[in-house]
């Protein structure tokens, strides 16, 4: 994966977001600190990554837009860097996963990054739990009819989820 | 966006559940690596707060 550049992220995001080691890591105002890392994705189809996002104190987190914009701003510049597919799996702690996946679609699914991605999400539910997945694309990818089609394939086998 | 019918092999539920739980794993590996790696500094930086010692430059 190509690594990112902070100083495109930074011409954007609310929160200054530094390198530290191979994680990227910044701190809101109310004193959060959040690390976001992609790791390789083990499909056989395309290349994707998986997005993770760790608030690393646990801290309680009060609403914060600028955690959002920032978090797009990260990920505007990981397509720029990376013409590939991005995969993100809810968190399960707590029990949340469905909250979070539908707040991290929220957050994604503004007017201005429509215009460039597309999304999806499912509700896998296995014999024990429940994951919820979200796909991020990019609109212009030669090959995103059959990406989708086959997530949506594949999704269909499980319970759907609308974003 | 439309998507048009699929004309490739897509995967069996069971290979897509072990995907998944292999993402899940190495999601949560990750997370403990992350928390383990802040936590350590905490711990350092109350460690040096707590002595009583800061660098001093010399003059």
């Amino acid at each position: 994966m190509n690594r990112l550049v902070t100083d495109r992220i930074n011409e954007h995001s609310p929160y200054d977001v530094e390198y530290d080691d191979d994680l990227l890591v910044f701190t809101t105002e109310h004193g959060l600190t959040y690390a976001v890392d992609f790791d390789d994705d083990a499909n056989p189809y395309f290349t994707a990554y998986w997005l993770n996002l760790r608030n690393v104190y646990g801290q309680v987190s009060p609403s914060d837009k600028k955690v959002a914009q920032t978090l797009i701003c990260i990920i505007e510049e990981f397509f720029r860097q990376n013409a590939d597919v991005l995969l993100y799996i809810c968190s399960s702690a707590d029990g949340h996963q469905a909250q979070r996946a539908r707040l991290f679609m929220r957050w994604f699914n503004g007017a201005e990054q429509q215009k460039l991605y597309v999304s999806r999400t499912v509700e896998v539910k296995g014999e024990d739990k429940t994951e919820y997945v979200a796909l991020l694309a990019q609109r212009n990818r030669p090959d995103i009819e059959k990406i989708l089609a086959r997530f949506d394939a594949e999704s269909a086998m499980f319970n759907a989820m609308k974003p | 966006m439309e998507t048009k019918t699929l004309d490739c092999p897509v995967r069996t539920k069971e290979e897509i559940l072990s995907w998944l739980n292999a993402a899940r794993q190495r999601k949560e590996a990750w997370e403990k690596k992350v928390d383990a790696k802040f936590a350590e500094r905490l711990r350092s930086k109350k460690a040096a707060a707590e002595s009583g010692y800061y660098d001093l430059e010399w003059v």
